[in-house]
Formats: structure tokens, C-alpha cells, sequence
């Protein structure tokens, strides 16, 4: 392994165990179950919201891009030939 | 002139077709504001409930404050439903026949303004019964979502109009009908789950 790979794998294993739970957080230790389920979906539901939107738009120009190449190919198989 | 330049000369007679686009430009910067918007609607419905599940035990909404006119806002909601699959006709018309593309546009857009002031009216009956920004938390929440939502529709009406506009004098391009569409789609498709959190 490389020198950058292994800062980078220590960094990564400091990045994920370091942190404790915060306790000061109102709701994380909420005696209500309901409030506790609210406060786990919406950290749930915005963290995976932007990575989804992301996501969906990097396939739809991806997808994009192909039909674009696609028609490219269609209407002229050799773009190289030169002008007659 | 370099071996490159030779193989694909880059002038104006040049035998390369320009690419078309990905995405045209206008669209894209459309996409990425979308997503900021949807962050900022995402942000406010999780605040609005976490802090309706504190009330699990108690009333909600809180005693004393007016209940929503459910009913009214679902037909009026049918309104704006009906105005973003009218917007998608529209564009189907452009594509065939630019012209013909006025008359949905136009239904699209007074469908919209129906919305906005039906809007208006419930907040006008709201107000008058007591239901203000600082009443309560309830009420903080109601204005600050549908009223974030509102101003997003007035907005996003001012660019359909602009369009109509320039469809009239026969320069609207597809790709600006693309990315002030891309917007009143956000605005449609964001009010079912405000309607389902803020309303029901």
C-alpha cells in the first residue's frame, strides 16, 4: 500500500470510530418512541435525499449522452470521412 | 498546424456536425437549483415533524388554533395537478407545432393563478380566525411551508408567463420551455407531500 493510500485508510478508521453519540441532542434520547422514530426518519430521509438526487441525475445524463451518441451514429456512421 | 488540427479541422468548414448538448444549459442551471429547493422543502417538512411527534401526546393541532380547510385545499390542489399535466401537453405541441403549444400553455398558467389566489383566500379566512405566524408553532409552521411553496408558484408562473410571451412573438426555444417547465414541475410535484404533512 502506498504512503497516501494508508493516510487514507487511517484517516477513514479515525473518521468512523472517534465520534461518540451526542448527548446533548434532544431528541436522540427521547423518552417518546414517537419522537425518536421522527427524529431517526427525517436523519434518514435528508441524508439520503441529495446522494438520490445526485444519483438519478448523473444516470439520466449518462443515459442522455448515449441516446445523443446513438442518433450521432445514426445519421453519419464514419463522422471522419472527409467532404466529397 | 498540428497533426490534430489537420485530422479535425476546427473552422467553419469544418465537416463536423457541433454535438448537440447533454442537457442544455439553461435546463441544467434549473436542475441545480431544483435541488437546492428540494433540500430547503426537505429541511422544513423534517423540522415540522420532529416537532409535531414532541406533541404526540398532546393536541395537534393545538387547542385553540383553527383547523385547515382540508376539503378546499385538495380541490385546489386538483387545480395545480391539472395545470402540470396540461404543462406536459404543452410541450408535446411545441414539439409538433410550436403554435400550438399556446393554447395549453395559457390553460396551464390560468390553472396555475387559480391555485395562488384560491391560496390567498384560505389565508386571508386563516388570518381572520386567529391563525397567525406567532399564534403558535402550528401556525408558524403552516406559513412558513405553504408560504415558501407559494412564493415558488408565483415565481414559477412569472416564467410561464415570460414564455407565453416569447411564444407569442415566435421566440420561445425549446430548451428555455424545458427549464421554465422543469420549475412549475417542481412546484406540482412538491405540493402532494407538503398537502400530506402540513394538511392531513
Amino acid at each position: 500500500m502506498t504512503r497516501a493510500g494508508a493516510v487514507g485508510v487511517c484517516t477513514l478508521l479515525l473518521v468512523a470510530f472517534l465520534p461518540e453519540a451526542g448527548h446533548a441532542c434532544p431528541v436522540c434520547f427521547d423518552a417518546s418512541d414517537e419522537n425518536r422514530r421522527a427524529f431517526l426518519a427525517t436523519t434518514a430521509f435528508l441524508s439520503l435525499l441529495p446522494l438520490g438526487m445526485v444519483m438519478g441525475a448523473g444516470l439520466w445524463i449518462r443515459k442522455r449522452s448515449r441516446e445523443i451518441d446513438g442518433d450521432d451514429a445514426r445519421d453519419d456512421p464514419d463522422p471522419n470521412r472527409p467532404e466529397p | 498546424m498540428s497533426a490534430d488540427s489537420a485530422t479535425y479541422p476546427m473552422d467553419a468548414h469544418s465537416t463536423h456536425r457541433r454535438r448537440e448538448p447533454v442537457v442544455p444549459s439553461g435546463v441544467l442551471g434549473m436542475l441545480l437549483f431544483i435541488f437546492t429547493e428540494v433540500m430547503f422543502f426537505a429541511g422544513l417538512v423534517s423540522a415540522h415533524a420532529v416537532v409535531r411527534s414532541q406533541a404526540a401526546g398532546q393536541m395537534w393541532p393545538p387547542y385553540g388554533q383553527p383547523r385547515l380547510p382540508v376539503q378546499e385545499t385538495a380541490i385546489n390542489s386538483l387545480a395545480l395537478l391539472v395545470s402540470g399535466v396540461v404543462l406536459v401537453l404543452t410541450w408535446f405541441a411545441y414539439r409538433r407545432e410550436p403554435s400550438g403549444a399556446r393554447i395549453p400553455l395559457l390553460l396551464s398558467i390560468v390553472l396555475g393563478l387559480v391555485f395562488v389566489s384560491m391560496q390567498g383566500v384560505e389565508w386571508a379566512a386563516l388570518l381572520a380566525d386567529g391563525l397567525t405566524l406567532q399564534s403558535s408553532t402550528y401556525g408558524g409552521f403552516f406559513y412558513l411551508i405553504v408560504g415558501s411553496h407559494a412564493l415558488h408558484a408565483v415565481g414559477a408562473l412569472g416564467g410561464l408567463v415570460w414564455a407565453f410571451d416569447r411564444l407569442d412573438k415566435n421566440r420561445l426555444t425549446s430548451s428555455q420551455l424545458a427549464t421554465v417547465s422543469a420549475f412549475w414541475y417542481f412546484v406540482v410535484l412538491v405540493w402532494p407531500l407538503l398537502y400530506w404533512k402540513v394538511y392531513l
